[in-house]
């Protein structure tokens, strides 16, 4: 059965260089053509069979084809590169059945050819085609979806953000239960896919740096608070009072340099006496993190205070995410810590000015890379870290470029514990011009 | 006119172009032709973005647009030749212009002249095809010869024609580079060897030049044959080897590998360029910023053709900086760590609620302006009211004192914060501050004593806003914990009470005013049994059953005797329940006056059953007398008067009834 097997294959990859390269009223064409059919219908003659492939060899039904020439390894290739698990040959294959085939398998390998539909488009009916199934796709699809429904989170907050300030800067109450179903929703995305939503937290600021400053703490917080184990009901309150602890600079035109200095220095009380007004338990905790966030651990910071005096945990929480927000974000000279030289900074910063154990546990919860830190691993291929491995130095990563540093179609997750790769470079993600959320 | 617009005029002229020729050489069917038709219509899709129609005049040589010419290529003056021939002026592609009706239209042009004419000319035969997105004007009618094309049986004479021809390779190259990369890099090495040795630079000549008439998708596949080492890269080096740098530098900028600097220091190390690397790398320098590549991007090129060139395998980070291994080393925490931080969070609403006190009042001390100063003061005192709510009796107390003791400061600068300050307080210990208060005793998670302190430094309200509380509570003895907080206080407040007391208020204080017994409670109490409303009333009465006090019973007889029955009989259950001496005596008199056996009778019934179970002794000698009454005539209901009596009775001795 082989021999026939392996004419037809070889009489494929003539069929396919001659349809290319000759017009199809060529004597070439149309030899290969029918070299192609003859050899098929000699494979049939014992009836139809199925080419089969299965980790990078082709098999007939069952039986491994043994022959070396170079067009089963081309075939099997081609099978693999569009995805293609078998191919059934049935008896009675006619002219436009093989030339239809051929054309189809001279088409680009892009991820979205569909090759029976192709088939089916020119009128192929004794050759059939089923997929490899991509078992990742799903899952992958399904990441698409929630990255979508987590962006436009993300900008509903920014708008409930913007509705606060602008509220509070005409004078009016502010309603902190507004913003409160969507830091639950943010608080829900966390638990389930952490990456995700730390991503969002990558998201480079723009014209509105200060509402997503806000967003980020409060992603960063909650993270934190996670991690710790505070319950649910207090994460919302954390994540409340993160989202807010600016609140105060929106009492203040930000366009006017002095009063851009007094924002600075006064926002935290500004802050608090306008969380104070909120009489609940968030409230409370909002007003205290707005006051104290910039309150440093050795006394120095600001507002001034008792040299006894103990930041709320939540503040400390607080002032840690911000602190990392500000290092890994471009300033005002555009620039921006690397993920992973901000937690360097945070770490040296945590004893004197941040509480050490929240810093720590911190940088614990983000990785020494933390997750999206874009990364090149000893093969030059580029992506971003997804998730932190056992070992913080070999995190979880979603290659986004090949070694040659062509984009992936589909980024494949790869855990360094597992691999033979190390990070060798921690890459600028617009040296490559990425947008890291887009990943995660 | 934008640069950027003809730059894509152009491209569709010449993909248009490039599927006439390749209709000239290939039926329609063919995959090739509908290839370039595919890509011609992608270029024209995206000039629909911008135009809302695309329209070309033909000139003598070649196509103009918006009346300027456009720099032709050898494919498309030959099409705009055809055009002529047809006697077409201006042919237009409207959007929604698909690779069917453009190969359509196109097969209708490489049609001879005189055939089209023959059928009705073009406007009729585009009508007939049913080419709706490609208009034409014809302004000329000439007969001329058209070329013809002629195939040959020779099959390495064509390939050599093919390898020789770089216009024609141009048009084969631009279909097989959309397909499938190894048929292309087989199909090159077919044609490498049709031209043999002898071919072999006039080939590398031709596939450089058709390398210049390719589209962006078509260089990066022939750049990608020359970066692998397949069995067409000699060919492509050759190719590659007859571009000038700028073709290079300009292919690469442009296309795939230009997309980011991973990839174009892949090409710019891996493709065999040799010593023109410094002028392509100069050339690649000028171009990137205009494909939008900035500074940064530029450095980290030059970084990564340094790291790509470098043959020393490079070391993990990790292993390079220890830093990383410092941190990874530092950033551990312990269970016992998290749990104390656990404890500490725990804690936290307390803590938040002790510090907001504090916080508050320095911000308060810290206003300079009034209004600022009101809005901080109203803030604490709506504290209060939620520390009474969790408890923290006592520091509500302090947020009071606070208050309190500004309201005698004089270093404040305005003259009516004391009045601000006295509201204040009297805000923050309202009746919902007070029933925390009640609550928070009951539970016990305060002391009565801590509730005292309080109530020194609250409202002047306050007292009798507790009392409120106090009588509006129903789950427990509330007016006993408002007596141990008020002391003394509370007997002068409460008959001040009985005009204001709501219904559901006044069972709890009609009792106490009876246990007080004294002048101005019995006036209240006469005040209580005097309103209006029958649901006061029966409140009185069920308030007074529980006093022991004699003075509960004066007020039990007149409800005994109200209008309303349900008032009454509520009286007559309060007597039957009432600990005071001498009900029995109320309720056989109340008796006495009514017709029990006539019009009375339901009044009586009550009455009767209410005797059942009194703790008054007295009520068995009543009812003994009622049911030991004889008559020689039976009026109305004295049987069943008599048979109720003797029940009551029974159950009274039986202790049923209780």
């Amino acid at each position: 059965m082989s021999r026939p097997i392996v004419k037809l294959i070889t009489a494929i990859a003539a069929a396919k260089k001659a349809i290319q390269l000759y017009p199809p009223a060529h004597p070439t064409f149309q030899r290969a053509v029918a070299n192609m059919m003859t050899a098929a219908n000699e494979a049939l003659s014992e009836g139809s069979f199925a080419l089969n492939l299965h980790e990078g060899r082709l098999y007939v039904d069952s039986d491994v084809i043994t022959g070396d020439a170079p067009s089963v390894a081309s075939l099997a290739e081609a099978m693999g590169t569009r995805r293609v698990e078998s191919v059934v040959f049935e008896r009675g294959l006619g002219e436009q059945d093989a030339l239809g085939l051929v054309e189809v398998m001279n088409m680009r390998p892009t991820p979205d050819l569909d090759v029976q539909a192709q088939l089916e488009g020119r009128g192929v009916t004794r050759v059939r085609v089923s997929a490899l199934t991509d078992e990742d796709a799903d899952e992958r699809a399904e990441r698409d979806r929630k990255r979508e429904a987590d962006r436009a989170t993300y900008h509903k907050l920014i708008g409930t953000m913007r509705n606060l300030s602008t509220k509070l800067a005409d004078g009016e109450q502010m309603d902190l239960a507004m913003a409160s179903p969507m830091v639950e929703d943010i608080l829900e995305r966390l638990l389930e896919d952490e990456a995700a939503v730390l991503g969002m937290a990558t998201i480079n600021a723009g014209s509105e740096a200060d509402l997503l400053h806000a967003i980020n703490v409060m992603i960063y917080s909650l993270n934190l608070g996670v991690a710790i184990g505070i319950p649910e009901e207090g994460l919302i309150a954390l994540g409340l009072a993160a989202l807010v602890h600016d609140i105060g600079k929106a009492a203040f035109d930000r366009n006017d340099p002095e009063q851009r200095r007094a924002a600075e220095a006064l926002h935290p009380t500004v802050g608090a006496e306008l969380l104070s007004r909120i009489s609940d338990d968030e409230g409370t905790t909002a007003m205290l993190v707005a006051y104290e966030h910039h309150m440093r651990l050795d006394g120095t910071g600001f507002p001034e205070r008792d040299d006894d005096y103990v930041a709320h945990p939540y503040s400390r929480l607080v002032a840690i995410a911000n602190r990392y927000d500000r290092l890994s974000k471009a300033d005002y000279q555009g620039v921006a810590q690397s993920p992973d030289r901000a937690v360097r900074c945070l770490l040296e910063e945590g004893g004197p000015a941040l509480d050490p154990f929240f810093t720590r546990l911190f940088i614990r919860t983000l990785g020494v890379f933390p997750i999206g830190c874009v990364v090149r691993l000893s093969d030059h291929s580029v992506g971003v870290v997804c998730a932190r491995g056992v070992d913080p130095l070999e995190p979880k990563v979603r290659i986004v470029f090949g070694p040659g540093g062509i984009e992936s179609d589909t980024p494949i997750d790869v855990d360094l514990a597992q691999d033979d790769r190390d990070v060798v470079e921690v890459v600028d993600p617009e040296s490559v011009g990425i947008v890291v959320a887009d990943f995660l | 006119m934008d640069a950027n617009l003809i730059g894509d005029v152009r491209a569709v002229v010449r993909e248009i172009s490039a599927t006439a020729k390749a209709l000239r050489l290939y039926p329609s069917t063919s995959p090739i032709p509908q290839q370039s038709a595919s890509t011609a219509v992608s270029a024209l899709a995206h000039i629909f973005d911008t135009l809302p129609v695309l329209s070309f005049a033909i000139t003598k040589g070649g196509f103009a647009f918006s009346g300027q010419g456009l720099e032709q290529a050898t494919a498309s003056a030959d099409l705009a030749g055809i055009l002529q021939q047809h006697g077409v002026a201006e042919v237009s592609f409207l959007p929604g212009c698909d690779a069917e009706q453009l190969v359509a239209f196109l097969g209708i042009c490489v049609r001879e002249p005189e055939d089209v004419r023959n059928e009705g000319g073009m406007g009729l035969m585009l009508a007939r095809a049913g080419v709706q997105c490609v208009s034409i004007s014809d302004v000329q009618l000439t007969v001329v010869d058209g070329p013809t094309v002629e195939e040959t049986d020779d099959v390495d004479e064509f390939l050599r024609e093919l390898a020789r021809d770089p216009e024609r390779l141009a048009t084969w190259l631009a279909s097989a580079t959309q397909g499938d990369p190894v048929t292309l890099q087989e199909s090159l090495a077919e044609l490498a060897r049709s031209a043999g040795s002898q071919g072999a630079s006039e080939l590398m000549e031709a596939l450089a030049q058709a390398f210049r008439a390719q589209n962006s998708g078509g260089r990066d596949a022939l750049l990608g044959l020359a970066l692998d080492p397949g069995p067409a890269h000699e060919l492509a080096q050759g190719m590659l080897s007859r571009l000038t740098s700028t073709d290079v530098a300009d292919s690469l900028c442009q296309g795939l590998y230009g997309k980011n600097m991973l990839s174009l220091s892949t090409a710019m190390t891996s493709l065999p360029i040799g010593e023109r690397f410094q002028a392509v790398m100069a050339q690649v320098r000028e171009l990137l910023p205009e494909f939008g590549h900035g500074a940064r991007e530029t450095e980290f090129l030059d970084h990564m053709i340094e790291v790509r060139r470098n043959p020393i395998p490079e070391a993990a980070l990790a292993s390079r900086e220890t830093s990383y291994l410092e941190i990874a080393e530092r950033a551990t925490v312990d269970d016992q760590e998290i749990a104390s931080a656990k404890a500490e969070l725990a804690d936290s609403d307390a803590f938040a609620r002790r510090r907001k006190v504090g916080t508050l009042v320095s911000l308060l001390d810290q206003q300079k302006d009034f209004r600022l100063y009101c809005q901080t003061l109203d803030s604490l005192a709506a504290l209060v009211p939620r520390l009474l709510e969790s408890g923290e009796v006592a520091l509500a107390h302090d947020a009071l004192s606070e208050i309190a003791g500004r309201e005698t400061r004089a270093d404040l600068p305005w003259p009516e914060v004391a009045d601000r300050l006295r509201q204040a307080r009297d805000r923050a210990t309202s009746g919902r501050a007070m029933n925390h208060i009640l609550q928070a005793v009951s539970s016990g998670v305060a002391t009565s004593s801590e509730a005292r302190d309080l109530m020194l430094v609250a409202g002047d309200a306050a007292p009798q806003a507790l009392l409120e509380a106090a009588l509006s509570e129903r789950g427990f003895d509330a007016l006993a914990i408002a007596e141990e907080i008020l002391g003394r206080r509370m007997n002068d407040l409460l008959p001040g009470m009985a005009a204001r007391a709501q219904w559901f208020q006044v069972a709890g204080l009609a009792g106490r005013l009876a246990d007080q017994a004294d002048q101005r409670s019995k006036q209240a109490l006469e005040m209580l049994v005097a309103r209006t409303d029958n649901q006061s009333r029966r409140e009185v009465a069920k308030g007074l059953a529980a006093s022991a006090s004699p003075s509960a019973l004066k007020p039990l007889g007149t409800l005994l005797r109200d209008t309303s029955a349900e008032v009454a009989a509520t009286a007559a259950r309060a007597l039957a329940a009432s600990p005071a001496p001498g009900a029995a005596t109320v309720v056989a008199n109340r008796l006495a006056e009514l017709d029990i056996d006539g019009k009375d009778f339901l009044l009586a019934r009550e009455i009767i059953w209410a005797l059942a179970p009194m703790r008054d002794p007295g009520a068995t000698d009543v009812l003994e007398k009622l049911a030991g009454r004889r008559s020689l005539i039976k009026r109305g209901q004295f049987s069943q008067v008599q048979t109720l009596a003797k029940r009551a009775l029974a159950a009274r001795r039986s202790g049923d009834a209780r």
